[in-house]
């Protein structure tokens, strides 16, 4: 099948370049209306970072473009002479007049800027939230997230993710995040591109991904378009810096559990740069002297590295190759030597566990004619988990030396391997085509033991457990961002895939659609339909991340998960540039799983189907946010009001229960004020009605009748009605930033105060039954976090 | 070996969980508990050739200590479907269980009332189902991630026409020069795919759970194993198998009261809702037959 889908794009591919040829043939402008197109890419005039989503507005005509996640444009008008503008939210506009009587390629470079031209307001209306056709998608600016407070001096992607509406955080500090009634398997996190299986530390209270290596972030909730596929619930796309073109730059902060350095600059000024990022946490080389050398000596550290090469070998014609690895390990280890009667005796013992993600891509970014674009993608991606138990002795007498040990290993994970390709045709500018193939091939390893044991009389090498399983999903999409008339847009397409695992085969037709309709210059409704299909499961506790979540694929007896979402929306464009979204949502999911009761997320190996129910899942509700990107203040309000049920056939007796993120209200208010350049206030107000939990408020007494005897099976037992029967109290939390940044001749060095919880709120984290100190019951409630100030100092050159 | 599997892991994550509820805050939090109304627990197994019993009790609420005793001066009456059958069971003041000295027929579906004053009366409807045939039964050597055991090979036969559900025991009939034969229940476990897992720690079961959908009206082979016995060599130790036909109800029942059992106490396992069809109390009402065989 691969085969004729590579056949098929590639005539479409030959087409479309002849085609872009076409534009330029004399013959050919004779038969049709004169047009050329005008084409290139939009940069940071300071350090050439791609910019993403900058707007190329013709004010004449009214026409304008985006540019893509690699900072490309093309647009095509008829021959005439223009004054086009390029704007970018936060960087000062530019205007470059031309004569479009050939094709033309123009790279811009605009200079950051804190104030917004009038120039600027007007073309980034072409962008403005009423214009896009897109919906449900929310982007959030780099530098938004670094002034926002933090959670032990680390800044968080995810965390601010967690802010938005229609995105509800997990427990108490985890970086999990549940979208629109999703679990946390239904999130698509990419990495430039590459899928990402396990995306926090330290037990989901920290993300993996280092902000000062990040370019940009998209969420999207609903509306998706064709090219994304393979989860149900929302694609978070994140973009890594691709290394400064100009000059050589650093920046780093010694945070209260981490540290980091980036450096980035030209390899070759503007042909060649790179860009390395290094975070590691320290609180295990701190303690590790105070703890006597004879004792075991417990420890914990992560650490995660970002790094990109990127190469231009011409205008049309550019190379990235970028890496991420990273690394959570804890443990406790013992080393000893010591001589009893003559004899040297050494040991050396070491229990840990570590897990971390390896992620790399090669892209090559390449441009046919000036109206098609590709992208040729190679990347691999695998997430490892392993745990080790090594114990080794020497025994030295008379210069003879015995050496034993034993070394145990578990090993679970998944491995993908991927090659895509894919294409951004732009024909005029009313119709935006993009169009692609890949191939995904994954390999689980549900569980994996190695054994050896080596004493003098003895010896075992062993491997054994569960054998890897391999799968490969294939697809293919197309889009068209379509602009039917004034007020109509239109983004139409498919995503179509085919799953193979286990001789069983696996096909889906995925359509989605978005419009937009304006209504008047500033006000629309937004449409759109999604289906979702997600070949891949995570066997997942639901409180916390922890690194033995499984990802396993479908299999003969658990189905693929399938989403059908509808959403409408109103935006609207208000005074002081704010920007209002009302979105209503209908989601509907089937093939979830969900634990069966009893099973423990330990351990899920070879019979995890043994584990798991399938069942159905519903989502609805309303998404309001008041959003401001520009100016001194910046911010949003988000308010989320939505129901969220799942239904299996045996849990709760088949019968409807709420899921555990089941909730009804949820809001997040976000606001930075830059008082000046050298100082910033951030604050974070958060509040969401309490999660769902299972409590057995009822007991009872019984003696089994399947023995004649009555003693197996007798004695107590809690009665529960329904899985989620009980509600947490609600969270609420106000977290404050303060930023005092000085510039240096070498730089820039910024102190950062965060509080945490300012105002000490004990927010649950489990509830159990328990004993009063008046001998009666009630539940006690488990809190973890307090109030936590920390400091940061962090520094640029 | 086997053992080891998981302790790692879940040992270091208990060290975790224990050291962050000590480095955390805890209080007692006003919670409006729904007033708890005791609804009547009524537990019968019932099957053919044995009389009925039913034990009714109350339940209590999880926030107080009282202890539920069983409950007298309550009517319960027994009534078939086809009008054949119709009695109020008497309390047994020996054994606290209502009885009679009828026996219930497989086939015949039938219906129980439970009333007590000041409580809402109770309902259930039941059946006993086709028994299994056991054809044969033999014992063979097995090996099972890393370890050798014994392994049974049981073949029966499905009565077909209704969803079946099996329950599964294996005892071992030792015989002691010191003592008499003595029946004991022993773990057992499978890697038949139609068997529903109630733990895979590696230790099995007392029972098997296993659905007909894939072998509805034919015979069928079951092989299990037993991971953890290991009689003294010096005794003559016989088995018996025992397969229980189930209604739905009490296959359900008896299988969430095992996962009950068997994730008790686990911080780390899914709580377990044990299953009810008795409509406005708890427990269950089911019929089952029993089929032996020895080897």
């Amino acid at each position: 099948m691969i085969k004729h889908l590579v056949s098929l794009i590639a005539a479409v591919v030959l087409l479309f370049v002849w085609q872009g040829g076409a534009a330029q043939n004399p013959d050919a402008k004779k038969a049709a209306p004169q047009k050329f197109t005008l084409n290139g890419y939009i940069e940071d005039a300071g350090n050439g970072e791609k910019l993403i989503g900058a707007t190329v507005f013709v004010p004449s005509t009214l026409e304008g473009t985006a540019t893509n996640v690699y900072g490309f444009y093309s647009l095509t008008l008829p021959v005439d002479e223009y004054e086009i503008t390029f704007s970018y939210v936060g960087y000062t506009a530019q205007v470059i007049k031309l004569i479009l009587d050939k094709n033309l390629s123009v790279n811009v470079n605009l200079v950051a800027s804190n104030l917004l031209g009038e120039v600027e307001i007007e073309a980034a209306a072409y962008t403005k939230i009423q214009n896009r056709t897109q919906m449900s998608m929310n982007e959030i600016s780099m530098k938004q997230i670094k002034s926002l407070p933090v959670f032990l001096g680390e800044q968080d992607v995810l965390k601010t993710i967690q802010l938005l509406p229609g995105v509800q955080s997990g427990s108490e500090g985890s970086s999990g995040f549940y979208v629109r009634g999703g679990g946390p398997d239904q999130n698509l996190i990419l990495l430039d591109g590459v899928p990402v299986y396990n995306a926090s530390h330290l037990f989901g209270f920290f993300s993996i991904f280092n902000p000062d290596a990040i370019n940009n972030v998209k969420l999207y909730k609903g509306g998706f378009p064709a090219r994304h596929g393979g989860r149900l619930s929302s694609v978070l796309d994140i973009r890594m810096k691709d290394g400064n073109m100009k000059e050589f730059h650093g920046e780093g902060s010694i945070g209260l559990i981490a540290s980091k350095l980036s450096l980035e600059g030209p390899i070759i000024k503007d042909k060649t740069s790179f860009i390395v990022s290094v975070r590691r946490t320290y609180i295990d080389l701190l303690i590790k002297p105070f703890i006597p050398k004879d004792e075991y000596v417990p420890y914990y550290f992560f650490y995660d590295v970002n790094t990109k090469i990127n190469h231009k070998f011409s205008d049309d014609s550019r190379l990235y190759l970028s890496l991420y690895t990273g690394l959570d390990k804890m443990g406790a280890g013992y080393k000893n030597e010591y001589s009893y009667d003559g004899v040297k005796y050494k040991d050396d013992e070491d229990f840990f566990l570590d897990w971390g993600n390896l992620i790399w891509a090669l892209r090559w970014n390449y441009i046919f004619n000036p109206k098609l674009f590709s992208n040729t993608t190679l990347t691999y991606s695998r997430y490892k988990y392993e745990t080790v138990i090594e114990q080794y002795s020497e025994r030295t007498e008379a210069g003879l030396t015995e050496k034993s040990g034993i070394y145990w290993n578990f090993t679970s994970g998944i491995k993908d391997w991927t090659a895509k390709i894919d294409f951004d045709y732009m024909p005029g500018p009313n119709h935006y085509i993009r169009f692609g193939v890949g191939d995904i091939n994954h390999t689980f390893t549900p569980g994996v033991n190695q054994f050896n044991i080596d004493y003098s009389t003895n010896y075992l090498d062993t491997t054994f457990g569960s054998k890897n399983q391999y799968a490969n999903e294939m697809f293919m999409y197309v889009e068209d961002d379509y602009k039917v008339n004034d007020w109509l847009k239109v983004n139409a397409g498919f995503h179509a895939t085919a799953f193979l695992v286990n001789d069983k085969k696996y096909f889906s037709f995925q359509p989605r659609i978005s419009a937009r309709m304006l209504i008047s210059e500033k006000n629309s409704f937004k449409l759109s339909y999604s289906r979702m299909v997600q070949y891949l499961h995570l066997l997942t506790n639901p409180t916390i991340g922890l690194p033995t979540d499984l990802w396993v694929p479908t299999t003969d007896r658990i189905k693929p998960e399938y989403a059908s979402q509808v959403a409408l929306g109103y935006a609207h464009s208000l005074p002081l540039d704010l920007d209002l979204s009302i979105e209503t949502y209908y989601k509907e999911m089937r093939g979830l799983i969900e634990y069966s009761d009893g099973t423990s997320f330990f351990g899920s190996d070879k019979d995890w189907q043994n584990k798991v129910e399938t069942g159905r899942g519903w989502s609805y509700g309303a998404e309001f946010m008041l959003e401001k990107k520009t100016g001194k203040f910046t911010g949003w309000i988000g308010y989320t009001l939505s129901w969220t049920d799942r239904q299996f056939k045996e849990i709760s007796q088949g019968n409807v229960f709420p899921y555990k993120y089941d909730r009804r209200h949820d809001v997040g208010i976000v606001g930075v004020y830059q008082f000046s350049d050298q100082f910033d206030v951030g604050a974070v107000w958060v509040y969401g009605t309490g999660n769902g939990f299972t409590l057995g408020l009822e007991q009872f007494n019984m003696q089994n009748p399947i023995y004649p005897d009555n003693y197996w099976g007798s004695g107590s037992y809690e009665y529960i009605d329904s899985r989620n029967n009980v509600r947490m109290p609600p969270y609420h939390r106000l977290d404050l930033s303060f930023n005092f940044t000085k510039k240096k001749r070498w730089g820039e060095s910024k102190w950062s105060l965060s509080i945490y919880n300012a105002y000490n709120r004990q927010n649950p984290f489990f509830l159990y039954i328990d004993n009063k100190n008046d001998g009666t019951k009630g539940l006690r409630q488990v809190s973890l976090f307090p109030i936590i100030p920390t400091a940061t100092y962090s520094f640029k050159f | 070996m086997k053992k080891m599997k998981y302790f790692p892991a879940r040992a270091i994550f208990l060290l975790i969980l224990i050291g962050t509820i000590y480095a955390s805050c805890e209080k007692f939090i006003d919670y409006d508990a729904p007033e708890h109304h005791p609804r009547l627990v009524v537990v019968s197994g019932f099957q053919p050739d044995e009389t009925w019993l039913v034990d009714v009790s109350l339940s209590r609420s999880s926030f107080n200590d009282t202890v539920s005793h069983a409950l007298e001066d309550v009517v319960v009456t027994i009534r078939s479907g086809d009008g054949s059958y119709n009695e109020e069971l008497l309390h047994n003041q020996y054994t606290f269980l209502y009885h009679s000295l009828a026996k219930p027929m497989t086939g015949i579906s039938y219906e129980i009332e439970v009333s007590a004053d000041g409580y809402p009366s109770v309902y259930a409807e039941n059946k006993i189902p086709g028994a299994a045939t056991l054809i044969s039964l033999d014992t063979l050597e097995g090996f099972h991630d890393g370890n050798f055991s014994n392994d049974f090979e049981l073949t029966f036969s499905d009565p077909g026409g209704e969803d079946g559900f099996y329950i599964v025991q294996l005892y071992s009939n030792e015989t002691y020069n010191w003592k008499d034969q003595i029946g004991n229940l022993i773990f057992i476990d499978s890697d038949d795919p139609n068997v529903e897992k109630i733990s895979d720690d590696g230790h099995g079961s007392e029972m098997l759970f296993i659905k007909d959908q894939n072998f509805d009206g034919q015979d069928y082979t079951l092989r299990f194993y037993t991971p953890y016995y290991y009689p003294y060599e010096d005794i003559d130790a016989g088995f018996t198998v025992k397969v229980f036909s189930c209604s739905e109800e009490f296959y359900r029942f008896q299988k969430t009261t095992l996962q009950y059992q068997d994730s008790e106490g686990d911080p780390f396992a899914q709580p377990v809702q044990i299953f009810s069809n008795i409509e406005n109390g708890i427990g269950v009402f089911g019929g089952f037959v029993v089929s032996e065989m020895e080897l």
